[in-house]
């Protein structure tokens, strides 16, 4: 290993560990890494401006590819700008769709259509979560769908524990689904050039027919519970109507048709040509023009953190990328799996699994994109097959534990706010065997299509 | 209202704070709260407050917990904010109350009617208390003196913008080997009064 990648490899794992530790604000942690990446392994070490106007990719926005078709970024190290965008975008959209009082009237209404007997509510917000997940970030669907749920649970009496739990992990099985619904897919997807198709048709596949047996499990895990609730007549009177949630008809509707838009546009981009970074940006201007005088209030509340997390993040697995380390990962990868496509499925997916569980997803997954494709072009296989393992396992392992994902802890927040704490052995208890299930779903389901 | 009372004690391991604290609520006729607080948030369920008893006055343990935009996934960090929370809303009731540690200093610091107080003691006096009170040798209670005011000054820190202990965090401060517990008890009892007329005259 030359200075440069031990360098270049100190600075990923400090950052990497400061996450994790979460003492500092993490897009401090990413944008200072990404800095001394730049100054130091670019600038210092390599004396190569090529490298630093690489890694920041801002040319990416001046290319045709970045607007309208779905190849932006295949080749380049850097600034995944695509995502940034799309994500960004898409958050402005969402406040947009929070504020009109969509979720809440979404959820009662599905409460009102099951009579609010707690098993079918459980199951159908379970459903729900998957589908809204798909298109919407977890972490907004589980905001709403627990604050929702401790609401029915304090009117009817019910402990929303075992629903906001099993809510969770099907937000992030639902987010595996479609390239939109999980940052770690939105990245896999717009380095490699993949379609919300692409996704739908496996990794989809793969979360809907998981989803059958997690119902099942949580099911058979939280029935006893759930049974023996009583909603009595007087507590179901005294819910709000879904319409109260609507707090003004006009936004409400133009919210909706925006979000119906924007979820037409993600399915059939393929067809249209339109990137999904056109997509974000379409839904984030058309939300900000529908909410007038009040667009500045939406934007104020735009998590812009996190887009920043994502750009320092970037710079630094470009300095993994172009100093070589993560095809030194990647040659390690086909040797210890000796080329063999079952050995290679499994190691990505169990390890992304295990990796997603203890620590964020999103630095994983952007890390393990480049080593993916090294990786595929090394051993001769296709990039496709690691990358949905890759997906499965991201997306999916970071439900086993309170912090592997980023919709649990937001879960976990919103139950303790209202006297429901939710410790490591309560949550695990039920969850790592629930990823378990679905990993090894995942790998049988690898394993029999793609190899 | 105007007759409430909010009296945070803060404490260093040993000192007789808690005792304090005690005989000064017993003799003021108000709340005393501490370490029944759970018991109170959580009546009739024993299975949680056992649960919750693991977190109470607890910082969150790196690695174990993760924050996203605000929110916390930290059993211990969720739980004192609920505490917190409990807390503010007894003080907003006009309830009057004796509240030991949990960063009352701070809870309190925008309260009109809120006296602040720490109570240090002689180490040596420290040492002896800890010894006859839980049967440990010299070495042992030092050693939990140690680890529980280290403990709780990271607590405090957490959430508190003000250094635990530091006499510049308090109203007053007082070393409670000077007039022993029942004088020092009587001399806080008569600063609280003090204080009281003068909130009365504001």
């Amino acid at each position: 290993m030359s200075v440069t990648q031990i360098v270049a490899l100190v600075i990923f794992l400090v950052m990497f560990v400061l996450v994790v530790m979460d003492t500092i604000p993490r897009e401090y942690v990413t944008l200072i890494a990404g800095a001394l990446t730049l100054i130091v392994t670019f600038g210092l070490l390599m004396r190569s401006p090529e490298a630093i106007w690489e890694s920041l990719n801002l040319t990416a926005f001046i290319h045709p590819s970045f607007w309208v078709t779905h190849v932006e970024g295949a080749d380049s190290a850097g600034i995944n700008w695509a995502t940034i965008t799309f994500i960004g975008g898409m958050m402005v959209m969402v406040e947009g769709l929070a504020k009109s009082g969509f979720f809440t009237w979404l959820c009662m209404n599905i409460a009102k259509l099951v009579k609010y007997k707690p098993v079918p509510l459980l199951l159908s917000f379970m459903v729900m979560s998957f589908v809204l997940a798909m298109f919407i970030d977890s972490i907004t669907v589980i905001l709403f769908l627990a604050a929702v749920t401790v609401e029915l649970g304090k009117l009817l009496k019910l402990d929303p524990v075992p629903m906001i739990v099993s809510e969770i992990f099907c937000a992030n099985l639902g987010g595996s689904a479609t390239m939109c619904g999980d940052p770690p897919n939105i990245i896999i997807g717009t380095s490699l050039g993949y379609s919300f198709f692409d996704f739908l048709l496996h990794t989809g596949l793969i979360a809907f027919v998981s989803l059958f047996f997690i119902l099942i499990y949580y099911y058979l895990v939280f029935r006893k519970t759930l049974n023996a609730e009583h909603i009595t007549e007087e507590a179901i009177a005294a819910l709000p109507t879904p319409e109260s949630a609507i707090k003004n008809k006009k936004d409400f509707y133009i919210s909706s048709a925006i979000f119906g838009c924007a979820a037409i546009l993600l399915v059939t981009h393929a067809q249209t040509g339109l990137t999904v970074a056109s997509i974000g940006v379409f839904a984030a201007v058309a939300t900000l023009i529908a909410n007038g005088r009040d667009s500045i209030e939406l934007l104020k509340k735009v998590d812009y953190r996190t887009l920043l997390f994502f750009m320092g993040l970037f710079v630094v697995v470009s300095g993994l990328e172009l100093t070589g380390i993560l095809k030194l990962l990647a040659n390690f990868i086909g040797t210890i799996s000796g080329g063999n496509l079952h050995v290679m499925i499994a190691i990505i997916l169990w390890l992304s699994a295990i990796a997603s569980a203890i620590v964020d997803n999103i630095p994983f997954a952007a890390t393990m994109v480049p080593v993916i494709k090294a990786l595929a072009a090394a051993q001769g296989i296709p990039v496709e097959t690691l990358a949905w393992t890759l997906a499965m396992g991201t997306d999916v392992g970071g439900s086993a534990t309170p912090i592997g994902a980023s919709a649990n802890v937001v879960g976990i927040s919103v139950a303790a706010k209202n006297g429901h704490i939710i410790g490591w052995g309560k949550y695990c208890k039920v969850a790592i065997p629930a990823t378990i299930i679905v990993m090894v779903t995942s790998m049988l389901i690898l394993f029999a299509r793609y190899v | 209202m105007d007759d409430q009372i909010l009296i945070t004690v803060g404490r260093e391991f040993g000192s007789g704070g808690h005792v304090i604290a005690k005989a000064m609520a017993e003799r003021m006729g108000i709340r005393y709260c501490v370490r029944k607080l759970l018991d109170e948030m959580f009546e009739g369920d024993e299975k949680k407050i056992s649960e919750l008893a693991h977190y109470d006055e607890k910082l969150a343990i790196p690695f174990l917990s993760r924050r996203v935009r605000g929110h916390s996934s930290s059993p211990e960090e969720n739980l004192a904010k609920l505490q917190f929370e409990y807390l503010r809303d007894l003080a907003d009731k006009g309830e009057s109350m004796v509240l030991v540690g949990r960063c009352g200093e701070w809870l309190f610091r925008d309260y009109p009617n809120h006296v602040s107080i720490f109570v240090t003691a002689e180490e040596t006096d420290k040492v002896a208390r800890v010894m006859d009170r839980e049967g440990k040798t010299e070495m042992e209670a030092r050693s939990k003196m140690a680890r529980h005011d280290k403990s709780r000054a990271k607590y405090h820190n957490t959430y508190s913008d003000r250094m635990w202990g530091q006499a510049s965090t308090y109203d007053l401060c007082v070393n409670a080997s000077r007039l022993g517990i029942e004088g020092t008890t009587d001399m806080l009892l008569s600063y609280v009064e003090k204080r009281r007329e003068a909130f009365k005259c504001q």
